[in-house]
């Protein structure tokens, strides 16, 4: 060990004082020499005898001391070191090919890293826990026609149509008998809630859980101050105790460590903080941060679910395996509660364990999130793949113009492997460089691309490459190095010297144009997917640009306020939603205000069952339409026609009669005439009259045709109106009125917070972003496509001019004219784009069948979309082959003459 | 050059390192004066080839067996001395008692 480190301290020495090795080794033998020629000359030699004599014995003198010096230094790295020394001086020479190749390399590698940076962070990073590896998320399948009688009521995630579904939640007793069974080593339940939260003179809405007492012990976190949530906080008659995020610490306590302890009102219930949670602890969905815990114990106060009724399914499980057992155990021993809890409900058919590995939370919950970064992902990988294939090309083209220069190199001794050596480093070079300038743009996009994806701000983590999208990016750098570089490499190392260094080397050169040429049509072809995609991108934000809306959208800001949460109902409630309108409506600019339960576009809906006396449906069992809660003048604010009657007004209150109105397309397909003074029952006993018809309008989604609505004054249904969203028609810009709202409402309650301010248009476009983005990331990523296309037409050509220029001038002094010169050139370019037109288009059609669903108004096989795409690409081609052709028709007969 | 038979690689590399090691006990010496005194010293039967010399000697000042400095020959030259260290002490005395045991075994077999 010593001697080694003793040698590795000597060659050190010798590396750094490189002139004085040399002269050493000289000297060294020099005088070895001189000694021998004296020792000759004493037996009798002559002057140059002795000379030849002594070197004779020393042999090649130049090897002996290149073999010593390699001794002492490290050859191997050194002449790695000289190959990249060389290639950067090379590559700094060829400006041109350096720019594009390391551009277009750093947008692929870039564009990559961004969103996959983005996609690791949400989908696939471990939950900071321990052994995150252990959790399992439990939710059942089966029925839910025939476990009618068990499960009546849902919330959470459900999927599946008809036959077998998937849901999420279960009843507390279904938890009480899941958490029994020994096969999990611990298990805890969750449901969600949004609360009230009032701290410090401060109100707001903050993303809350209920959670059971083992929640915290079961996913192994550790609050970061104070203590987590224990079984203890969550039995009958424990001090009121809650756990809050990092991010709601510095919100509402300024990060001041005082908090511990503090009071705390939780829908105006008091509530002690016992603990703060790390900053990197965002819940089980890290897309979806969660601010809040409380205690199950609580649940009743703070929440809507009915907790003990066996037959509400509204609790999320979550467990921890105990190691060593499988899934397969785990759904075993969990069915049998479940059969059990069927069971004593005279269910012979109990609903099913699936058992789900939450290493990485409930991100398979965020489908639509994932979706939309699985096409970004797609865009950028096509992206980066027209970027190599554009490196390959230009590097093959670099090859041939340099081939007499390896060729040379060859001739010299340099052996093939050498040579593909040093391409490679060339390739490495350059791909290092372009992942660095990469890594930079993936910065800046990771910053663009969560704006993207969360579209609250306040729910927007910081996502930033970390070292795992460094590696990634090192990764990919490294695989387009060696598979690009590759090739181009191997060709020029196997070309022969002699042959190259007669003067056309036209076979290899045959050889390399068929492949670069190959490489450009994949490219194109490629090119067209990215195109294609974006088109039909472009074409729907379009259409849903054009989409009859039925309604208003500019100069509208809205506002949410939950006073049902703080305790206020019956006529208490109706007087503060009245005094917020009154106070609202008073604010300078504001022109008129209503409310209504469910902001339109925004995803959300309520959907009821109705009775019409006298009627039947004619499909199905019970008529069903969506319904509205809404102020009074709602459909005259909102800028909904009046078609038949009246608008609902202030006077139907709680003490007038009931009465709806009704969209046009319920009057036609359930009334099927004119329905005003017509009468229906929500529940029994009470008619609503119906007192107006109004024009259709968009209900939960752009994308949706217009349900059969009814308009319901939210005096008449205060039971369902804790919470209202009230809707500002403004003269002025609608957000520069939001800081004298939340003066408004706390002059009335400073308790209640206000929440989800926000204007109609920014709804609108949250609801079309995804669609915004793939049409203008997807438009980006194709002009880059197509540019990079281009770039290799224009490379390819180009050379394969320069080597007919020859040919082409006989055929000139033959008598063909210029233009057929020219067309000779543009018809090879035609037949390229065309392959790879054809090549593209099935391709593009595959691919966006994975889109389908996002598309709107517009067939994936859109015949103009795919038209436009071929069009795009033939110019684009033809212009890029433009010049070569030119230049070939220039070519100079005379000149070719002669030198034939 | 009529020299009697050269054992030219018939010094394996690891004799030749013992070689240039025993030479060395008698003092510090130039590259020359190593491969004479060898020649010298094995009375006239061994010529040590000067390129397998000189890349035995840097290998064994990498080794740290032997270290060198600058000096003045005899002749008033500038010349590279080597001398043993320590390390190439113990080294030499170590290696010579197994190259005796072998080569007297590898005797024995000849003889018999």
């Amino acid at each position: 060990m010593t001697a080694w480190l003793h040698s590795l301290w000597l060659r050190l020495r010798a590396v750094r004082e490189r002139r004085r090795l040399e002269r050493d080794l000289e000297d060294e033998l020099a005088f070895h020499l001189a000694m021998k020629e004296e020792q000759a000359r004493a037996v009798g030699a002559d002057e140059g005898e002795a000379r030849q004599a002594a070197r004779r014995r020393l042999g090649n003198a130049t090897a002996l001391r290149e073999s010593l010096r390699d001794a002492w230094t490290f050859p191997t790295i050194e002449s790695v070191w000289q190959d990249m020394r060389h290639a950067a001086r090379a590559l700094a020479k060829a400006r041109g090919f350096t720019a594009v190749a390391v551009l277009s390399l750093a947008i692929g590698i870039g564009a990559n890293t961004a969103i996959f940076t983005v996609f690791h962070a949400l989908f696939l990073r471990s939950l900071p826990v321990q052994n995150p590896q252990e959790l399992r998320i439990v939710n059942w399948t089966g029925n839910a026609r025939a476990l009618k009688s068990l499960i009546r009521w849902t919330s959470g995630y459900g999927s599946g149509a008809k036959g077998v579904q998937t849901h999420s939640s279960f009843s507390m007793e279904a938890f009480e008998a899941l958490a029994k069974q020994p096969v999990l080593s611990s298990m805890a339940g969750f449901a969600p809630i949004t609360p009230n939260v009032y701290a410090r003179s401060r109100a707001l809405r903050a993303p809350g859980q209920l959670v059971t007492g083992r929640y915290f012990e079961t996913l192994g976190a550790r609050a970061a101050l104070g203590r987590a949530l224990s079984a203890a906080d969550d039995s009958p008659g424990a001090p009121p105790a809650a756990v809050i995020s990092w991010r709601l610490y510095q919100r509402l306590y300024g990060g001041v460590a005082e908090a511990l302890g503090a009071d705390i009102r939780i829908d105006k219930q008091p509530f002690t903080v016992v603990g703060i949670l790390p900053p990197g602890f965002h819940g089980l969905s890290p897309a979806n941060p969660v601010d809040l815990y409380v205690p199950m114990a609580h649940a009743t106060q703070i929440s809507n679910y009915r907790v003990h009724d066996s037959g509400s399914w509204w609790m999320q499980v979550i467990g921890r395996a105990v190691p060593g057992t499988t899934d397969p155990e785990i759904k075993a021993g969990l069915d049998v509660a479940l059969d059990g809890v069927a069971a004593a409900h005279g269910v012979s058919d109990g609903p099913k364990a699936l058992i789900i590995n939450a290493r990485t939370g409930l991100a398979f919950f965020q489908r639509q999130m994932r979706e939309f970064l699985l096409v970004l992902l797609a865009m950028v990988a096509i992206l980066l793949l027209i970027a190599c294939a554009n490196l390959a090309t230009l590097l093959l083209a670099r090859g041939s113009a340099r081939s007499r220069e390896l060729a040379i190199r060859r001739a010299l001794g340099a052996g093939g492997a050498r040579i593909a050596r040093y391409l490679l480093t060339e390739s490495l070079l350059l791909a290092l460089a372009g992942g660095a300038l990469g890594l930079l743009l993936a910065w800046a996009g990771t910053g663009v691309l969560t704006r993207m994806v969360f579209t609250d701000p306040e729910d927007m983590p910081v996502i930033r490459p970390d070292a795992m999208a460094l590696l990634f990016t090192g990764a990919l750098s490294l695989i387009t190095a060696v598979l690009f570089g590759m090739a181009p490499a191997f060709r020029a190392a196997r070309v022969h010297p002699a042959a190259c260094m007669k003067q056309t080397g036209a076979d290899s050169g045959r050889l390399r144009q068929r492949f670069a040429r190959a490489l450009v049509v994949a490219q194109v072809a490629a090119a067209v997917v990215l195109v294609v995609g974006a088109g039909l991108f472009a074409r729907t934000l379009v259409n849903l640009g054009r989409v009859e809306l039925g309604f208003r959208p500019d100069h509208l800001l809205m506002f949410q306020v939950a006073p049902g949460l703080n305790g206020y109902e019956g006529p208490r409630l109706a007087d503060i939603y009245r005094r917020i309108q009154e106070r609202v409506a008073a604010i300078p600019g504001v022109q008129a205000v209503t409310a209504v339960q469910h902001p339109l576009l925004s995803g959300w809906m309520s959907n009821r069952t109705l009775n019409i006396p006298g009627q039947q449906p004619k499909t199905g069992e019970r008529y069903s339409a969506y319904t509205h809660l809404v102020g009074e003048r709602f459909l005259t604010v909102m800028g909904t026609p009046i078609l038949l009657g009246r608008d609902l007004q202030a006077s139907d209150d709680a003490s007038a009669p009931a009465v709806a109105v009704v969209n046009s397309t319920m009057a036609r397909e359930i009334f099927e005439g004119n329905p005003v003074g017509r009468e229906f029952y929500l529940a029994p006993k009470t008619p609503i009259r119906i007192v107006g018809m109004a024009a259709d309008s968009k209900y939960d989604d752009i994308r949706n045709d217009v349900p059969a609505t009814i308009y319901l004054p939210w005096m008449q249904h205060l039971e369902v109106a804790s919470g209202l969203h009230f809707q500002l028609r403004t003269s002025v810009e609608p957000l520069s009125l939001a800081p004298a709202v939340l003066r408004a409402v706390a002059a009335i309650d400073p308790t209640l917070p206000v929440s989800d301010i926000r204007t109609q248009q920014q709804l609108i476009e949250r609801a079309t972003a995804p669609e915004r983005t793939f049409a203008m990331l997807g438009s980006f990523f194709s002009g880059v496509a197509m540019l990079l296309a281009c770039i290799g037409i224009y490379g390819v050509l180009a050379y394969a001019v320069a080597r007919r220029t020859g040919e082409f001038g006989i055929r000139l002094a033959l008598g063909a004219t210029r233009g057929r010169i020219r067309w000779l050139v543009l018809r090879g370019t035609l037949a390229m784009i065309l392959c790879a037109i054809v090549m593209g288009i099935p391709a593009a059609l595959a691919c966006v069948r994975l889109i389908e669903s996002r598309l709107f108004g517009v067939e994936p096989a859109d015949a103009l979309t795919l038209a436009g795409a071929g069009i795009a690409m033939v110019a684009a081609a033809l212009a890029a082959a433009w010049i070569p052709s030119e230049r070939a028709a220039r070519s100079d007969p005379a000149a070719s003459l002669r030198c034939e | 050059m009529g020299e009697p038979k050269e054992s030219r690689g018939g010094v394996l590399q690891g004799t030749l390192d013992l070689l240039i090691l025993k030479v060395l006990c008698a003092g510090a010496m130039h590259g020359y004066d190593i491969a004479e005194s060898i020649h010298r010293r094995s009375d006239d039967v061994l010529r040590v080839e000067e390129g397998a010399l000189y890349q035995a000697l840097h290998r064994l000042e990498l080794r740290g067996l032997l270290a060198s400095e600058w000096g003045t020959s005899a002749n008033n030259r500038r010349a590279k001395f080597y001398r043993l260290t320590a390390a190439g002490k113990r080294y030499l005395a170590e290696e010579s008692g197994n190259f005796a045991r072998l080569s007297g075994a590898v005797l024995r077999i000849l003889e018999a």
